[in-house]
């Protein structure tokens, strides 16, 4: 009982409210005329487009650098890579998979300036790095006008030159895990098998990672940065690792997004990317200083659950949209709760 | 951190009659301020209507000042409006026919969004020379709603707003 | 460099140039954009006056948690949500004028200080990230704000005016005209000087504030303050109540927040229900910072230079992108960059410095060891 109790504890009151909450959704659903099918089958495809951004936060997490607000650094290297691999005319798999390794050295290189960055300020990292987030996204909103891309698919009609705001990847690469070996059951339920394998190699990747050499290392830096020195480990490389290796899964993990939602969206769209990643990474119960490949999975999965329901279900009960408001203070709320809980492990 | 702040627990207890007299005036110059605000800065649409009424015929020309506002003309049958704030105005009227301005005060309800006030009548001496005006045009003609724009649009996969045309 | 004509040596360049990097940055790109945006003296003077009597407000609520050492209160857009349910009310009621405005502050004063409450519990609750506490808190409170607006007003909160409510009875709508209220403060008292407007009624009670401050840091609550803000170890053994203290620096900056986007409001006229807030903090920040404020220290000549700085470069960056890129968008893209990195860097710089010393205080430590010399928390822990 008392070891259920501190169970309990440990996971927070508020990830099991937001439990029960998605479960009574679950049950409501059939009730108020919401296919439960058609609804599991919206939230695995999302849970496969949006988990790669969220796994992407683990290595910051587990080398005590935080939360990755700078989510974003990541993102513009892949929407460099997708933009790119659009402006060569690849397509199809080579196209999306020309898209990843486009990105990777972009990748790469932001987040080692990122990291550099990130290592002089120990402790303040997640201000910052929002910031450095922002200030990338609405720099390179000045470069996508400005980049000679050419590309008639891409670029405003009227001027000719400056990418659109969203461009479709139809013709290109639109859906192309999602579609892979998908299996249809019955008219609502897909199986979105390519995509699902993909996050689930990913996830596999980076728990492999962090079982080798420098995986270990970077969560002793994270965990005791007294001990890990003492064992010879320099901090400031291996957090300099876990950022790259972050913005490389961003990178990564925006191109799944895309492919799957069927459109690049440049400009201000990446901005608050971020925040939606760490509110599910938390409430799969990772915490500012350790996050795990089951808190990505099954927070992913419950987030995404919350913001496929609440449309559906509260609407119909409520008669009004409410989902904006809920998913608002959910994933908010998770963030604050994180943020202001006495954590173990202190830096 | 409570049972430390000893000398902070103690303190208010000390300076009760002090706290005390000093929320009270808090509390009166919240009360005060938000009763004036609320009495002055109310605002009415004053409807002055020079027509024929009760067996009262309307006047040829008028100027009707309503407070410091800049006059109105109003010729026979002819209605216009003042914008004012707070209940009580002087209303000058001058029939412009060489006699003295008449002046009358005019004191309205709070609630009372607009009124209409009957030059004749306020002339004549007849209270009240006023009469709410429902125009039924308090609502502008319904327009379609906007709602907000969401925080992380972006970053929750709705359609696109502009189905990636350009 | 109080004396120019002493040629200030290579070092002392050298410090103030590192001192004021950021506001040097933002210097050259606006001594830039200035010629090229070929806009007119007076047009970027008057610009500027109007903007000061809008905005200065708002910067200076991030005075007291700065000096509190709770870093940039980006929960300061918390109070600029009372601020417009304030005027929510003022516009319902038909309050019009200063009144309508000063009904708007007396409405918005218990809920500003309520999520002033709130915000200071949360942010105790989170020492050491308080800012990145505080913005999100901001996003946390925009969902509860948008259900108390969208969905309560009208349904539960009675509102009077139809032409406010959407159509469906309840909930405000998206714009909200604010024509009964429009710059009555700026026209209260309207100086003419020259060809330019002076809103002399919106300056006063800004310089009322600058005054209130400047008194504030010396009464007992504001050396707390102060005190906290220099070490909260010292200033809870000597006596001073470090959360309470903490809270109040928030509820005040919540509340002058409240009162700063009603009066920048009341300047633009119409108000963005749902989206108005959403920038506030941003801005704030982006200018104190861009006055040469630290994460750790602001001052009144901050926030005077920052809000014409940034607001500077707000008017001037546009005309001159659409002049040299032949795209008035890439300006407008340019000057978020350069707020959102003028921000970014302000903090870096403060981290890196507080880390350097941090660690040259250590290593000095290091070098004495066989403990000559005890820092200054543990003397104080020692009373």
């Amino acid at each position: 009982m008392n070891k259920l109790k501190t169970a309990v504890t440990d996971f927070g009151w508020p990830r099991i409210i937001i439990f029960f909450f998605v479960v009574a959704l679950f049950v409501a659903a059939p009730f108020v005329g919401v296919r439960v099918d058609g609804a599991l089958s919206d939230v695995l495809a999302r849970f496969g487009q949006n988990g790669i951004l969220v796994l992407a936060l683990v290595p910051m997490v587990q080398a005590g650098a935080g939360l990755n607000f700078g989510l974003p650094v990541g993102i513009i290297a892949g929407l460099l890579g997708g933009t790119l691999s659009m402006q060569f005319g690849w397509t199809g798999w080579v196209g999306f998979l020309g898209a990843v390794g486009v990105s990777l050295p972009f990748a790469v290189l932001f987040g080692w300036a990122y990291g550099l960055l990130l290592n002089k300020v120990k402790g303040e990292e997640m201000t910052i790095a929002m910031y450095v987030g922002f200030s990338m996204v609405t720099f390179f909103a000045i470069l996508w006008l400005l980049l000679p891309y050419s590309s008639p698919n891409m670029v405003w009609g009227y001027s000719g030159s400056g990418l659109r705001t969203t461009i479709t990847l139809d013709g290109y690469w639109t859906k192309i895990l999602n579609n892979f070996l998908a299996v249809r059951i019955g008219r609502f339920f897909v199986f979105p098998t390519g995509l699902l394998a993909f996050f689930g190699a990913a996830t596999g990747t980076m728990w492999l990672f962090l079982r080798s050499k420098t995986g270990t290392a970077m969560t002793a830096v994270g965990s005791n940065p007294d001990f890990a020195r003492a064992g010879g480990v320099s901090s400031d490389r291996m957090r300099l690792v876990s950022v790259v290796v972050s913005t490389v899964f961003g990178a990564v993990g925006i191109l799944v997004y895309q492919q799957s939602y069927g459109f690049i969206q440049l400009y201000q769209a990446p901005l608050y990317m971020a925040f939606p990643a760490v509110a599910a990474i938390l409430l799969g119960g990772a915490s500012v200083n350790k996050a795990s490949m089951v808190n990505v999975l099954v927070g992913t999965f419950l987030f995404q659950a919350i913001l496929t329901m609440t449309p559906n279900v509260i609407n119909s009960v409520l008669q009004t949209d409410m989902s904006e408001v809920i998913r608002i203070v959910i994933s908010n709320g998770m963030i604050i709760y994180a943020l202001t809980r006495k954590t173990k492990v202190s830096k | 951190m409570s049972g430390k702040e000893v000398s902070g627990a103690k303190a208010p207890r000390r300076l009760a009659p002090r706290r005390a007299v000093a929320l009270a005036v808090v509390a009166a110059a919240y009360l005060g301020a938000g009763a004036w605000a609320m009495l002055t800065g109310k605002s009415h649409t004053i409807l002055v209507d020079n027509k024929p009424v009760a067996g009262l015929e309307a006047f040829r020309l008028v100027e009707v000042t309503i407070g410091r506002q800049e006059p109105l003309e109003l010729g026979r049958g002819e209605r216009d409006k003042f914008a004012v704030q707070g209940q009580s105005h002087r209303v000058r009227i001058d029939l412009m026919n060489g006699s003295d301005p008449v002046t009358a005060t005019l004191r309205l309800p709070y609630d009372a969004k607009m009124v209409l006030v009957s030059l004749p009548k306020l002339v004549a001496g007849i209270e009240p020379a006023w009469e709410p005006f429902e125009t039924g045009q308090d609502a502008p003609p319904p327009v379609v709603d906007e709602l907000p724009e969401e925080l992380f649009g972006a970053a929750i996969d709705l359609p696109p707003p502009e189905a990636a045309g350009d | 460099m109080k004396t120019p004509f002493k040629l200030p040596s290579a070092a002392r360049v050298r410090r103030f140039a590192a001192d004021n990097v950021v506001v040097l940055i933002f210097l050259f790109v606006t001594a830039i954009a200035v010629p090229s945006s070929k806009l007119s003296g007076t047009y970027i003077i008057q610009d500027l006056l109007t903007r000061y009597g809008r905005n200065a407000f708002l910067v200076f609520s991030l005075l007291l948690p700065i000096m509190a050492g709770m870093g940039i209160n980006f929960g300061m857009v918390l109070g600029a949500m009372a601020g417009e349910i304030g005027l929510i009310f003022a516009v319902d009621q038909g309050i019009a004028g200063v009144q309508g405005l000063l009904y708007a502050v007396l409405v918005g004063a218990p809920i500003a200080i309520l999520l002033g409450w709130i915000a200071g519990q949360v942010l105790n609750r989170a020492r050491g990230r308080e800012m990145v506490t505080g913005y999100i808190l901001g996003f946390f409170m925009d969902g509860v704000y948008q259900f108390v607006v969208l969905y309560l007003m009208g349904a539960i909160i009675p509102i009077t005016s139809k032409a406010i409510t959407l159509s469906r009875g309840y909930g405000i709508r998206n714009t909200l005209g604010l024509d009964s209220v429009r710059q009555s403060l700026d026209k209260l008292l309207k100086l003419e000087l020259g060809s330019f407007d002076l809103p002399m009624a919106t300056y006063l009670v800004i310089a009322l504030l600058a005054i209130f401050i400047v008194w504030f840091r010396r009464t007992k609550l504001g050396q707390d303050m102060r005190a906290i803000g220099q070490d909260q170890t010292v200033s809870h053994s000597a006596g001073i109540p470090v959360e309470r203290t903490r809270i109040m620096a928030i509820v005040i900056s919540t509340l002058l927040a409240m009162v700063g986007q009603i009066i920048f409001l009341q300047n633009m006229g119409n108000m963005a229900t749902y989206n108005a807030h959403r920038q506030t903090g941003f801005f704030a920040a982006a200018a104190i910072l861009v006055g040469g404020a630290s994460v750790a220290k602001a001052t009144i000549p901050n926030v005077l230079v920052g809000v014409g700085l940034l607001h500077l470069m707000y008017i001037v960056v546009p005309p001159a992108g659409a002049r040299l890129f032949g795209s008035a968008q890439i300006g407008e893209y340019f000057r978020d960059a350069m707020s959102y990195a003028v921000i970014a860097l302000a903090l870096a710089l403060h981290a890196w410095r507080k880390r350097a010393n941090a660690e040259s205080a250590r290593a000095g430590l290091r070098g004495a060891a066989s403990g000559a010399v005890a820092p200054a928390k543990m003397e104080g822990g020692a009373e």
